[in-house]
């Protein structure tokens, strides 16, 4: 495969790494700008979503029940974790992130307890198997529907935080939560809604990637990393900041595989690095 | 000379504009009073002062020298020190100690790893001074979060003067007080005014009245009056912004 | 007598007491590889705990300078056979220059934006620790020959023996503990309790706070990577593993269920840590979920951690006698 036919492919792979990456750093950016809380946690909310969904395909052998099912059950995961979260409220910042980090560690071992330490596949869904033939190059169907659905998803949510009464209060919140519970919004249950469409977002990445990725027990930490570095870049507490900032990382560790391979997995950081050190607030950064 | 010299400084935050246009000079040893009615910017403009907040537009001169965008403590050691409105000391340290960090903070001694604090003798000693003039003698050993609200106002005025600063501002130093304690704080800031220049937020127009040698009238973010006490009394433009906020809520 | 022994507990005697008690403990216990570990993992603790405990600034990437210091002590033992005190400064030193560096990027954020940055920075070099297979040995790690405790010209002793190991440990421990107190107690070091009180109010009153955090952050390092080339010299192993998240998040555990509140916290949690990971793992391979659930359980109901609650108690005893 020469070069002309790889650099399209592998931009794609970006950019279809990169839509995996926003719908977690989505999760994570709106929840740190409404609260103050990083969630550590978040990654693995996307690992368990990718194991109930392979689990339930098991059961099934229907993909798209799991992509209804999973997204479902970490929302409700989700809330679980935001009324422990709550108990912390008025205790420093720090515990809360350790609390997140505390539950990070226990879904990951219950994940291995209950499925092992060996990864498992989960098949592409048989509509979606094979590859469309673009003339210049091939390119999977999967990963293709994978790019069209996440878009999807993004304009949903970006219709529904510009557009509607509670993306205003979302919007309102990430500025002042002082304020929006001031104003008579019942605080608590906006938290809450947010803190489940997280996780349930984050459930639906980890749906969405397996059939690519796998499913293994230490891809929630990983991909968190990931995302913490795609926040930085992108701005936290900033929507637009974590398209352009999933966007971007997916892209430059893709591209980076084609053409640099040794460097795949620093270039990511060193990229933050930069960023941190050129705009610290990130490149759409409001906080 | 003017000690502090702020040009077309204007805030803004989104949409609202908190300080706008603000052009103000003060001279060295002035006791000036900043009034106005909730939300005029008050409190904004003191931060921006103090380098906690960035300006959106304009300039601070402190001495001829521009500080508008130096970091806090660079501003805080060329003479200016701060109260604020939300008591700011340190609750887990006791009075002396929190009096004693400030001076401190002026000395060479900060880098030093390997001495116990406690026997720079010199420096309790001018802590003790202080904890003495504002009226804290005997809770010296006392945690600062087990103090009263009025002794923990006078602990932050302590602090501050500690410091010796050149410019002190004091943000609403009398809010929660009793009448006592209103006029104890009254005398505690003219002890410490003295030889220095102090601009001061105040809700009470009686402290206003009986310390400030100017009245300065901010509203929405823009100065509408500057004069003499008397001559605010007297200005039709500041009743009307009271009066036009009384009407509102 | 029960007055004294509520009453009379200060910090010097309780540094003699833990002294003491490490001391002796080779007596009781006859399992040395454990307690030296125990050792090791106090000191990363009471090093990694000046950030968390005194600056106020949860660092999630701590395993960095610890295996940093791990594998420079191996690399320099298996490459150029230094003298065991040059390995230790050396490893000293990167895990101080890492820490220089990752402070510069990472100290001006605030709070939890911090404890990402120093997770990503340490992964980074995890990363490529991972791919310089040949120089670090990759997942498998490299093995050393434990060097004699060596002054060239003056004396030469082995230190194969595990009881003087383990004595050799202590000394480092008993003079990280002594330097560290030095630190708190002095003008230094009260600075970074104001920082911790009160930001605002510290930046207010000139001091430079950013300046203050990253001092305290390359001493942290400094003695992080100290733990890390005692802890390479006890295990004679080093894997990259010593420099990722999981090592990072095991400091961080253990010292909160430990206690972040005072110097000796840290110890309580490497002695829970080690028991933990060394005998519960020979019960169920899950360990870490054990771990985890105590240690979630401490950030609700207990975060002064286990010393903290007892110097809490004892401060209510006292208080009734």
């Amino acid at each position: 495969m020469d070069i002309l036919e790889s650099v399209p492919i592998f931009i794609f792979n970006g950019i279809a790494l990169g839509m995996i990456y926003f719908l977690i750093a989505i999760g994570l950016t709106i929840i740190f700008g409404m609260m103050g809380v990083i969630n550590f946690a978040h990654g693995a909310l996307y690992a368990v979503g990718a194991y109930i969904a392979y689990t339930t395909t098991l059961y099934t052998g229907n993909f798209w029940i799991s992509l209804a099912v999973a997204p479902l059950i970490m929302f409700g995961v989700g809330i679980g974790e935001y009324f422990l979260l709550r108990s912390l409220y008025g205790v420093e910042a720090v515990y809360q992130l350790l609390l997140t980090f505390g539950l990070a560690l226990i879904m990951q071992e219950v994940t291995i307890f209950i499925w092992g330490t060996v990864g498992k596949p989960l098949a592409i869904p048989a509509i979606f198997r094979g590859a469309y033939d673009f003339g210049l190059f091939t390119y999977p169907k999967y990963r293709i529907f994978l790019i069209a659905f996440t878009a999807a998803i993004a304009f949903i949510i970006w219709f529904s935080i510009t557009r509607t009464k509670l993306g205003a209060m979302i919007r309102a919140g990430t500025e002042d939560s002082e304020m929006v519970s001031s104003v008579g919004i019942n605080i608590s249950r906006l938290f809450t809604l947010v803190f489940g469409l997280g996780a349930s977002m984050a459930g639906l990445a980890g749906v969405l990637a397996a059939p690519i990725v796998g499913v293994e027990p230490f891809m929630g930490m990983n991909i968190l990393i990931i995302s913490f570095v795609v926040v930085v870049v992108g701005g936290l507490g900033s929507f637009a900041g974590a398209i352009l900032g999933g966007l971007l990382i997916g892209i430059i560790q893709s591209l980076c595989i084609l053409f640099f391979p040794a460097a795949a997995a620093v270039i990511v950081f060193a990229f933050m690095a930069l960023i941190l050190i050129v705009k610290p607030q990130g490149l759409l950064g409001q906080i | 000379m003017a000690i502090l010299k702020v040009e077309n400084l204007t805030k803004n935050f989104g949409g609202v504009c908190a300080v706008r246009n603000v052009q103000l000079e003060f001279k060295e040893g002035e006791l000036c009073s900043i009034i106005g009615p909730n939300g005029a910017g008050k409190t904004t403009f003191f931060k921006m002062i103090m380098g906690l907040l960035p300006p959106t537009s304009g300039n601070i001169f402190f001495q001829e020298k521009n500080i508008t965008h130096l970091p806090t403590h660079k501003i805080a050691s060329l003479g200016i020190c701060q109260t604020f409105q939300i008591i700011s000391i340190f609750p887990n340290l006791s009075v002396l100690e929190n009096i004693r960090m400030a001076i401190q903070s002026r000395s060479k001694y900060n880098f030093s790893f390997f001495n116990s604090a406690s026997k720079y003798l010199e420096l309790q000693r001018m802590a003790q001074e202080i904890v003495n003039d504002v009226h804290l003698a005997g809770r010296e050993s006392s945690n600062a979060k087990n103090l009263s609200y009025g002794e923990k106002r006078r602990l932050e005025i302590g602090i501050t003067a500690a410091r010796d600063p050149v410019l002190i501002l004091l943000d609403e130093p009398t809010a929660g007080m009793s009448h006592e304690e209103i006029l104890d704080t009254i005398k505690l800031i003219q002890n410490i005014s003295a030889r220095k220049t102090v601009i001061m937020v105040e809700h009470n127009i009686d402290v206003v009245f009986s310390l400030s040698s100017r009245v300065i009238v901010l509203n929405r973010g823009e100065v509408i009056s500057d004069g003499s006490p008397k001559q605010i009394q007297q200005d039709e433009g500041v009743k009307r912004a009271y009066l036009g906020k009384q009407n509102d809520t | 007598m029960s007055r004294w022994l509520f009453k009379g507990f200060q910090d010097t005697h309780i540094f003699f007491l833990w002294a003491i008690f490490f001391l002796v403990l080779p007596l009781f216990v006859s399992n040395r590889f454990i307690i030296t570990e125990i050792l090791a993992y106090s000191l990363f603790g009471i090093s990694f705990n000046l950030m968390l405990g005194y600056v106020g600034l949860l660092s999630f990437g701590h395993a960095l300078y610890f295996g940093s210091g791990a594998y420079t002590m191996a690399l320099l033992l298996i490459h150029f056979k230094v003298n065991i005190f040059v390995g230790i400064l050396a490893g000293m030193g990167i895990g101080a220059i890492f820490a220089l560096m990752v402070g510069l990027l990472s100290i001006r954020q605030y709070g939890v934006y911090f404890s990402m940055l120093t997770l990503g920075f340490a992964e980074m070099v995890y990363f490529i620790a991972l791919k310089m297979r040949d120089l670090t040995g990759g997942e498998n790690g490299l093995a050393i020959v434990r060097p004699p405790l060596e002054i060239p010209g003056l004396f030469s002793m082995s230190l194969e023996s595990p009881l003087r190991l383990y004595y050799f440990v202590f000394i480092f421990l008993i003079l990280t503990l002594f330097i560290f107190r030095r630190i708190i107690d002095s003008p230094f070091g009260k600075v970074l309790d104001i920082i911790r009180e009160n930001e605002t109010r510290a930046r207010t009153l000139g001091y430079n706070v950013e300046k203050f955090k990253l001092i305290a952050f390359v001493i942290s390092g400094l003695f992080s990577g100290l733990a890390g080339t005692l802890y390479c010299l006890i295990i004679k192993f080093v894997h990259c593993g010593d420099l990722q998240w999981l090592k990072s998040g095991e400091v961080v555990i253990m010292t909160l269920i430990g206690g972040t509140g005072s110097l000796y916290g840290p110890i309580v949690g490497a002695i829970i840590n080690t028991f933990l990971s060394d005998f519960i793992s020979l019960l169920w391979q899950r360990w870490l979920f054990v771990l985890g659930t105590i240690f979630v359980i401490f950030v609700l109901y207990m975060r002064e951690g286990v010393w903290g609650e007892m110097q809490r108690l004892q401060k209510k005893l006292g208080r009734r006698l």
